[in-house]
């Protein structure tokens, strides 16, 4: 599974323990990061380098990485504008989304991800990093699906067999490609 | 700056601490992976199967176009005759005219297909275990800052 783990930046100096084990919960089930930021992130800001992506960069890589997420978890003891966006984004993707806050950070925190409520959108609070180990850990298992191409039966009419059919002859794909272009297509569409 | 970093799959359990150290360098300027990959294959090796399947191969496949073409570099470690699969990359990368380090540890006895590859803005390097993170960073450093800006 393709999991986006995001925080402030801010976190990522003061609280990179926790992002740490919160990476090394998500690498020791398999599951790969959307965006590897964490890391170079914690060099840049801890050796004080002049090497920051442009703000424009950064907006295009996070929403792309929770286009291609399968969840997404946000570490959010430190208030930021970023993380609230990408959490919007990703229920509005329909993707679940784990928060996380530190139990003694919750005074910081905004009262819309305090009221925060959706079937996708899970907000718990941790002490420590056991805390976070299971949190996290239960949050995956309970969303682990197999990231091969799944299957499903599809029932149809005669009249769309028929109209599938003829499409398939005419263009040479198959009736899976052409009913998976057609998705594609509304998918775009809603999109737009 | 985005580092397309490949290497046999089997090299994240036989020799993970010199992918990690690989990793390690790259992280130290600043600079992300395209694609985290390592440390969940070194997962994938040590874990029962069923608690850490292995992603399609078919959705591996569909993403490395973009995933190089979303890169400003690309690194392969291509010690010994290496993997049809980062020999594909390292083909991608070329036709998306990506900086390219090729990075070997000695030298296969009959050669290798790498050891052909020309072409200008690809460096083949021989490493040595003290010199693999000064050769990484000299090589992102040739291209640090000539990223693409939006």
């Amino acid at each position: 599974m393709v999991i986006h783990f995001t925080a402030s930046r801010f976190s990522v100096i003061k609280n990179i323990e926790v992002l740490r084990a919160i990476v090394g919960i998500i690498h020791k089930r398999g599951h790969v990061l959307a965006r590897d930021w964490i890391e170079p992130q914690y060099h840049v800001m801890a050796a004080n380098i002049n090497r920051q992506m442009s703000p424009e960069k950064v907006y295009d890589l996070n929403m792309d990485a929770i286009e291609r997420a399968d969840l997404v978890i946000i570490e959010g003891s430190e208030p930021s504008f970023g993380a609230g966006l990408q959490v919007a984004t990703a229920i509005s993707k329909k993707k679940p989304i784990l928060l996380i806050i530190k139990k003694d950070s919750t005074h910081n925190e905004s009262m819309l991800s305090q009221g925060a409520h959706d079937v996708l959108f899970t907000r718990k609070e941790y002490e420590g990093l056991d805390d976070v180990q299971k949190i996290v850990g239960d949050f995956i298992e309970e969303n682990t699906f197999n990231t091969k191409d799944l299957r499903f039966n599809f029932v149809i009419d005669r009249q769309l067999h028929n109209y599938i059919r003829l499409k398939s002859f005419k263009t040479k794909k198959t009736k899976a490609e052409i009913v998976r272009e057609l998705l594609i297509r509304d998918m775009e569409r809603e999109e737009k | 700056m985005i580092v397309h970093f490949t290497a046999r799959l089997d090299m994240a359990t036989n020799n993970i601490e010199m992918l990690r150290r690989i990793v390690k360098t790259i992280h130290s300027r600043g600079h992300s992976l395209s694609e985290d990959w390592i440390e969940p294959q070194y997962a994938r090796a040590i874990l029962p199967a069923d608690q850490c399947p292995m992603p399609s191969w078919v959705v591996i496949c569909r993403e490395r176009q973009n995933i190089i073409a979303n890169s400003d570099v690309v690194i392969a470690e291509v010690t010994g005759y290496s993997s049809f699969g980062v020999g594909h990359q390292v083909a991608l990368a070329q036709a998306l005219n990506k900086p390219i380090l090729l990075l070997t540890k000695g030298s296969a006895p009959f050669g290798s297909y790498s050891d052909g590859l020309d072409q200008e803005n690809l460096l083949r390097l021989t490493y040595t275990d003290e010199s693999l993170e000064a050769i990484v960073a000299d090589f992102i450093e040739m291209y640090e800052g000539s990223e693409a800006l939006d």
